[in-house]
């Protein structure tokens, strides 16, 4: 198996903007860690691990019909927590994910 | 593919400082996985400046790495967690001191705390090398 080990993801679109909104922010991660796992042959289901971290109490429910989609049905080992920050204060939610490939 | 990749592919947004978006470790490859790094000293002493702990726990990543014959260019994911407010810049000059032009998969953030009030910082490594 080969590993992908990514970078954390943050919540700017690809032209570079961050969003205001943290449901916004999360779907652009999101988005993010799917581009580069296509990038390298791999898609969601190659997910083993996720973490998702982020800074504030914020409804990311508005998200929710968009990951889904997106991700597909996955269950990969998952952790979840709430930091300080991040590297900027506008910045709301990093996903970090590790997939695995043949 | 039979070594250590980083790549940072097009259609994402790109990375916001000196990293790759991706690190790919081929079959065969021995990892390294390596306990958060404090910025004690080898003496076990901590410094009070965030930016000689950053400096130590550097220093511990690289000492354990040496130890397995391994060294900077092997890195795959570096992390780093720090508590309250940090000189940036400095860290960068510092890590590109000791780390040199690497770009590893990177995550960088703040935490509430860590083991104990005077830690202000924690690195995390994972290396690859040839198995």
């Amino acid at each position: 198996m080969k590993l992908l080990i990514l970078a954390g993801q943050t919540g700017h679109a690809v032209d570079g903007s961050l969003p205001a909104d943290a449901a916004e922010q999360f779907r652009n991660a999101l988005t993010n860690v799917v581009g580069i796992l296509k990038s390298a042959g791999a898609g969601p289901k190659d997910i083993i691990k996720i973490n998702t971290w982020l800074v504030g109490q914020h409804d990311l429910s508005s998200a929710g019909p968009y990951c889904r989609e997106l991700l597909g049905d996955i269950k990969p080992a998952t952790t979840m927590g709430y930091l300080a920050g991040l590297y900027s204060p506008d910045m709301f939610v990093e996903i970090e994910v590790i997939a695995a490939v043949p | 593919m039979s070594q250590l990749d980083f790549s940072t592919p097009f259609g994402v947004a790109a990375p916001l400082g000196g990293y790759s978006h991706l690190a790919t470790v081929p079959l065969g490859m021995k990892l390294l996985v390596l306990a958060g790094q404090t910025g004690h000293a080898v003496d076990g002493s901590l410094p009070d400046d965030p930016i000689a702990q950053y400096r130590n726990a550097l220093n511990n990543v690289l000492g354990i790495l040496a130890s397995a014959d391994a060294g900077p260019a092997h890195i795959i994911k570096i992390n780093t967690w720090v508590v309250g407010a940090v000189d940036y810049p400095a860290m960068i000059a510092i890590r590109k001191e000791l780390l040199g032009d690497i770009e590893p998969a990177s995550t960088m953030a703040m935490l509430a705390g860590l083991f104990t009030p005077d830690i202000r910082l924690e690195i995390e490594a994972i290396a690859a090398v040839p198995a």
